[in-house]
């Protein structure tokens, strides 16, 4: 089609028509004191908490960065004669007496489905060299963390894939569960895994890096990439070579990600990696803010912004409607226009049902849009385990529980390294699916009694049979929960080799047998009894036909593996 | 200037004010504040020693002394003998500055600064200051720059606050409205 040249004159006039020339107020201030990326400010009269700023050249126009993206402040501090702002950007080009303009807006992120399987910065901007992401949704960094009423109790798994942690430590949609441990002993192992095993779910991932080697984001994303995952997962990158105050907004910028999906009844899955890092940068920008320093010089508010952070995942509650059978499934209004709230809404609203004229063609259904989750992986990095420190502390109180990794079991060959004794979730349980209720019921005590049994055998040379069958068992316990990385296992594979664990089946095998005995019996499982593996998947629960014939099938390839 | 030497600027202004509004001398301080400004600006020796801290202070009373004995009067000279005792020799130009503030606000005035892209009439200039007067309450007295590349209209500075009605600053406007359309 030929472009005609007088329509776009003419599309431009009316533009111009429409166009009503106002004149513009703004507040300005100028730069009295700039570095390490805070900037101090005098003027800005009328400025906001948290509002945008803007620097202006010496012509007026914007500073902008090397790839000519507005450099922006937030004001921070609101003092008597100044104002301190975090520069969100290289600040080299700001100096003193440079001119900050005023924006009248509060800092907003990019959100949307468009960000899926990009690495962005903790501003949004797009640093995979993939071209500039194409949303017009935005949503403030900071808002206000889901209230009582609209939540509901965590009931849904999230499963990560880990034998260990399903069994042990289930995680539900919309928890937040603490990953802590030492440098080096696979807290971010546990967290891809996480990510991976969410391949052809319906969970969106976010993985927001804090001050992490840009090598290591790399290869995070190559992970992920060649696992397939990247298509339902967003990377937030604030590097250690960024400025602090970009370290410090990453964790929100993701979280305001996630709600995106939230919000709209997804389901979305967050890993902060990691807050102590979070907690230094914002020591950094504080106490360049001349704010307080309180233990370890962390500023007063260090607990309150992991907290609000973290309150910021949540489980929402499910409304209903009452709607025709044939109707659209977008459809939001019912037939009487009224929404009930939450289960004891849905109960309501079958009463009602009942008693409407028409009440076999219409049906209470879950309205879109509700129903949503943001789950939260944060991770806490100690030193030589030390869990008392100040962050982790913080952080282990905040979160519904923690996976707390060992260094010896690492370098002892037990990966992932969780200590199931002081690991704990303290919702997850609700949410596990009945089939590993049923399994792993008993399991966690099995290993506690055995971790006791094993220090005090050290000493004995003479054991009693009862010990000594709760050593073996225990050491093929820890065997089976042993699992390689980047191999996340279906929920059905995890209940059938805890089952032949938990049950004696591989009480005869040698333990160094365990790992070939579990490769062989999932292919085994796989081909000659697939209708037990569909069965569990399907149901989510192990009846006692089922288990049953899981326990003929176990004995089966028994009789044919040969170590 | 460091933030803290702005806060003690502020304190001594506002102490110098006072006493100069008791002892009726407003106009003159001002113009000795301003008169030892544009000497140390032309004379660099003197804006040297007044700043050194490795000048004792007793010297540097003397050496004022001597300099400004007739043209000054006595309370602005014993100002720069307290700022120099205090080791605030710094924050004299900050203090110039903040007493022409007070000054003003005292006599309800604001100085507003323009900027046209080309040179004003005289009565371009009565109607800005008489809207700007209209708009603060206040008297206006209004500084004037030229300045081509805002094209057209005027962009006036009055304290914090920026009132751009340049043509410049219309199709910076329209340009970020056609982009956000698009």
């Amino acid at each position: 089609m030929a472009i005609r040249p007088e329509e776009i004159t003419s599309i431009l006039e009316r533009e111009l028509q429409s166009y009503t020339r106002t004149i513009e107020e703004v507040g300005v201030g100028t730069v009295l004191q700039v570095g390490d990326g805070i900037a101090r400010i005098y003027g800005l009269q009328d400025v906001m908490v948290s509002e945008l700023l803007e620097f202006l050249d010496a012509k007026g126009n914007p500073i902008t960065d090397d790839s000519n993206a507005v450099i922006r402040a937030i004001a921070l501090n609101l003092e008597e004669d100044n104002v301190g702002a975090i520069i969100l950007g290289p600040d080299t080009k700001i100096r003193e007496g440079t001119t900050v303009r005023r924006t009248g807006k509060i800092i907003e992120v990019p959100v949307g489905e468009a960000m899926l399987g990009r690495v962005i910065s903790a501003v949004g901007d797009p640093l995979d060299g993939k071209g500039p992401i194409i949303t017009d949704q935005f949503s403030y960094l900071e808002t206000r963390a889901p209230g009582v009423i609209e939540r509901q109790p965590v009931k849904e798994p999230l499963q990560t894939g880990l034998k260990a942690v399903d069994a042990l430590v289930p995680i539900g949609r919309g928890q937040r569960e603490l990953i802590i441990g030492d440098r080096g002993i696979g807290k971010t192992a546990i967290a891809l895994d996480t990510i991976i095993n969410q391949k052809g779910g319906d969970v969106v991932c976010i993985y927001v890096a804090i001050g992490q080697k840009a090598s290591t984001i790399g290869n995070v994303q190559r992970a992920l990439a060649e696992a397939g995952a990247m298509e339902y997962t967003i990377i937030v990158a604030a590097t250690a070579a960024d400025p602090a105050p970009m370290q410090y907004i990453a964790p929100y910028t993701g979280a305001t990600l996630g709600e995106y999906f939230r919000d709209k009844g997804g389901h979305a899955l967050v890993v902060y990696d990691d807050l102590s890092k979070h907690a230094v940068a914002y020591r950094q920008v504080s106490l360049l803010l001349r704010r307080p320093p309180g233990r370890e010089a962390y500023p007063g508010d260090v607990f309150y912004i992991h907290s609000r952070l973290l309150e910021r995942a949540a489980k929402l509650r499910e409304d209903y409607i009452i709607a025709k059978k044939d109707a659209d499934g977008s459809a939001k209004v019912g037939v009487n226009s009224e929404v009930y709230q939450g289960g004891e809404g849905r109960d309501h609203a079958k009463t009602v049902l009942a008693e409407l004229p028409n009440a076999s063609d219409l049906e209470v259904r879950k309205m879109p849009g509700t129903g949503g989750s943001l789950t939260a992986l944060p991770i806490i990095e100690t030193q030589a385990s030390d869990v008392s420190a100040y962050i982790p502390t913080n952080v282990i109180s905040i979160t519904d529980g923690q996976i707390f990794l060992e260094p010896d079991f690492f370098y002892s060959g037990v990966r992932p390294a969780i200590n199931v004794g002081i690991s704990v979730s303290r919702v997850g349980r609700s949410a596990q699916v009945n089939a590993m209720k049923k399994v792993a019921g008993k399991m966690r005590l099995d290993l506690a009694q055995y971790r006791e049994v094993q220090a005090f055998s050290q000493f004995a040379s003479d054991l009693d049979k009862a010990t000594r069958d709760q050593l073996d068992r225990g050491a093929r316990l820890v065997e089976i929960l042993k699992q390689p990385q980047y191999l996340p296992m279906s929920v059905d594979k995890q209940v059938t080799i805890i089952y032949a664990g938990y049950n004696g089946y591989l009480d005869d095998v040698a333990v160094k047998d365990i790992r070939k005995w579990e490769d062989q019996f999932h292919p085994f499982m796989a081909e000659n009894y697939p209708d037990i593996m569909e069965k569990i998947s399907r149901t989510k629960d192990l009846d006692s036909d089922t288990e049953a014939a899981l326990g003929k099938a176990i004995t089966a390839f028994k009789a044919q593996f040969k170590p | 200037m460091a933030v803290r030497d702005l806060r003690a600027a502020k304190r001594y202004a506002n102490a110098l004010f006072s006493t100069a509004l008791k002892m009726d001398a407003l106009d003159q301080i001002e113009k000795d504040l301003d008169s030892i400004h544009n000497l140390m600006l032309q004379n660099s020796a003197l804006h040297e020693m007044w700043e050194s801290p490795m000048v004792p202070g007793p010297k540097k009373h003397e050496l004022l002394q001597e300099i400004f004995t007739d043209s000054i009067s006595p309370l602005t000279q014993s100002f720069l003998q307290l700022l120099a005792d205090k080791r605030r020799e710094n924050i004299l130009g900050e203090v110039r500055h903040e007493l022409h503030l007070l000054a003003d606000s005292s006599r309800n005035l604001i100085r507003a600064e323009a900027t046209f892209a080309v040179a004003p009439t005289t009565d371009e200039q009565r109607l800005l200051v008489e809207s700007l007067a209209a708009r603060t309450g206040d008297r206006v007295e209004l500084t004037c720059h030229i300045d081509p590349s805002i094209l057209g209209g005027v962009v006036v500075r009055l304290r914090d606050t920026i009132i751009d009605g340049s043509v410049r600053g219309t199709l910076e406007t329209l340009r970020e409205k056609l982009l956000q359309e698009a």
